[in-house]
């Protein structure tokens, strides 16, 4: 280990900001990701703005017509603009998908540091866990959605019931190998307390598997609300999602295949570009890969 | 008496292993003063980090187990306080430095950041004072441009400044008591002197006791009044430093500083003591170091001795019980 110089004469935001933008330019895959995921987000918040119709008015005049420079994604069997009806439909998708990270993380975080830190609770939670894990994810999510009845807030609930192990077996492997190191040894030695502990020295040192992970849980869960508003038992049919539009379009596939392809694109790139980006993210944080710790 | 700081006596700390109990320490007395440095020396596994760990009540129960004895720190046992006593008594009356630096700072959080944090610890002081404060340790372990130095991550700075930092983080409360567990083993040596220098000086600075662990005889030499030497989960020998080195009584003690190499004796082959220490699980009978002992005769073998006191200077080898019980 040679003595590093000091790079703190510089501002440290713009060395930070000048590592990101070499990163990027090393992983053109993940780069192509977040910019997927970006253009999605931002067609999300500016929909209201660039839908050039109301995704709910009918117009029984311009039923099933095929893309055309009016409705560019034609229109469905209540003339429905799809367009807009798919703009508006990013909305709901990266809400669900937005919020299930957010929920999943919190309770998994929570559960993995406690089973990870406490020998006594581990065996009890983990287990509970395990059970959570044996279902097939789309089954608990729909028996979640039966009990629950179909409405966003419940689809958002199932679905971060669903992802919570993942989060929390990734998170107590993490707390495993952190509370036997040194440093965790050294601040007990000086006084810190359990809470401190866990969350200054422990949370933090999480925190690269779980962004990883999370960003595999958002593009699951766009898909799962998809699935499950296409199996009908997700978001109420008249709110626009991408997996109701789809739903709509299942009965005119043959005659009016723009129904269906249009969301299920919007999915696509949705996904591809989330995954994408959470590889980049997974090989950037893998010390293996990095070929530095 | 009052002169005593630490007083650990019959101290025994067991480990429960599906091989069997392992008396990683057995019945060891020993004490510090005041203002001293204490060096306990032995090879590796003869108990003398769990005896450190024990102080700190930082062994896990389980695996392990304090059997008996007592670990008075200025007159309170340590082993009879509450976790949560304990918890206020680590860091404010005793600290505790280990043996890697490299692994012993957090790599999410700056250095000034960690310290700051145990200085908040103990004196319930706001973060801008405790950074401040976190300056001020660095300067005191002699890092150069501590202002700039505590924005850094450990992994900018080399094992020197980091055990420095460690030393900082463990001062910063300013305990009775400094524990160092071989501080200056994973560094090179020339940043060992000058780690061992930066403790010497601080010691006297501050007005702490320090109990160095080691296994060097350089150090001891450098740094000790006193002398511990432990073997086995045993106290064999205790003395000051001069007499440890001039007239050593044990056998060991003879055997580690024959080991020592010698600018003043013709180049050879190094002295070793023959064999290892044995496993805590299958300790002999007798002296545990009878098999290993040039001097040992038929009674090592069949009782352990006990250790004597002879004048300030105590032994445990029946060598000395038996020649003092001739005079005596």
């Amino acid at each position: 280990m040679t003595e590093t110089k000091s790079t703190s004469t510089e501002p440290r935001n713009m060395v930070a900001l000048a590592q990101g933008i070499n990163t990027l330019r090393r992983s053109r895959m993940m780069t192509l990701g977040l910019l997927l995921v970006l253009a999605v987000s931002v067609l999300a918040l500016i929909a209201p703005r660039v839908a050039p119709f109301d995704p709910l008015e009918v117009d029984p005049m311009r039923r099933l017509q095929s893309p055309g420079p009016v409705h560019r994604m034609g229109t469905d069997d209540v003339g429905r603009d799809v367009y807009s009806r798919v703009l508006w439909g990013s909305r709901v998708s990266l809400l669900v998908g937005a919020l299930v990270v957010v929920f999943s993380n919190l309770i998994g975080i929570f559960v993995g540091l406690l089973s990870g830190y406490f020998d006594r609770v581990d065996k009890i939670l983990m287990r509970f866990m395990d059970g959570l894990m044996a279902f097939p994810t789309t089954l608990l999510a729909i028996a979640m959605m039966a009990a629950l009845g179909a409405r966003l807030s419940n689809v958002i609930i199932a679905l971060s019931v669903v992802y919570v192990p993942r989060v929390a077996r990734v998170v107590r492997g993490v707390v495993l190998t952190v509370r036997e190191t040194a440093y965790v040894e050294s601040a007990v030695a000086i006084g810190a307390p359990t809470w401190k502990i866990i969350f200054f020295h422990v949370l933090p040192n999480c925190l690269d598997p779980i962004i990883v992970q999370s960003s595999f849980i958002f593009a699951q869960s766009v898909l799962s609300e998809a699935a499950l508003s296409y199996l009908g038992v997700g978001i109420p049919p008249w709110i626009p999602s991408w997996g109701n539009i789809m739903t709509g379009g299942r009965m005119f596939i043959n005659v009016a295949p723009w129904m269906t392809l249009y969301p299920g694109l919007a999915i696509i790139v949705c996904v591809l570009g989330l995954n994408l980006f959470g590889d980049g993210l997974r090989d950037l944080v893998d010390p293996r890969l990095r070929g530095v710790i | 008496m009052s002169d005593r700081l630490l007083e650990i006596t019959d101290l025994r700390t067991y480990f429960n292993t599906p091989e069997g109990t392992l008396p990683a320490v057995d019945g060891v007395s020993l004490h510090v003063n005041r203002g001293e440095t204490l060096c306990v020396v032995g090879e590796s596994g003869c108990g003398k980090s769990v005896t450190a760990l024990s102080v700190m009540r930082l062994i896990p129960t389980p695996p392990g187990r304090y059997v008996s004895g007592k670990i008075s720190l200025a007159g309170r046992d340590l082993l009879r306080l509450s976790k949560e006593e304990m918890r206020r008594t680590r860091g404010r009356d005793v600290a505790m430095i280990f043996q890697e630096p490299m692994t012993s700072l957090n790599p999410v959080h700056t250095v000034g950041r960690q310290i700051a944090e145990a200085i908040r610890l103990h004196s319930g002081v706001g973060s801008r004072e405790a950074t401040e404060r976190a300056v001020e340790a660095l300067r005191l372990v002699r890092v150069p441009d501590p202002h700039l130095r505590v924005r850094e991550f450990p992994h900018q700075m080399s094992g020197g400044m980091r055990q420095r930092v460690m030393i900082a983080m463990a001062l910063s409360c300013r305990p009775k008591l400094l524990i160092a567990d071989e501080p200056t083993t994973a560094l090179d040596v020339t940043v060992q002197a000058q780690i061992l220098e930066l403790m010497r000086s601080l010691k006297k600075e501050v007005g702490m006791a320090v109990m160095l662990i080691t296994h060097d005889l350089g150090v001891v030499a450098e740094m000790a009044h006193r002398v511990v030497v432990m073997y086995a989960g045993k106290v064999v020998e205790e003395g000051q430093v001069e007499v440890i080195f001039g007239e050593p009584l044990h056998p060991y003690t003879r055997g580690l500083l024959r080991c020592i190499p010698r600018l003043d004796q013709p180049r050879g082959q190094l002295t070793i003591i023959d064999g290892t220490v044995p496993s805590p699980l299958r300790f002999p009978a007798g002296c545990r170091f009878h098999s290993r002992c040039p001097d040992a005769w038929e009674l090592c073998r069949r009782q352990m001795p006990e250790l004597i006191d002879m004048g300030g200077h105590k032994v445990a080898c029946w060598l000395h019980t038996s020649a003092a019980r001739e005079v005596v």
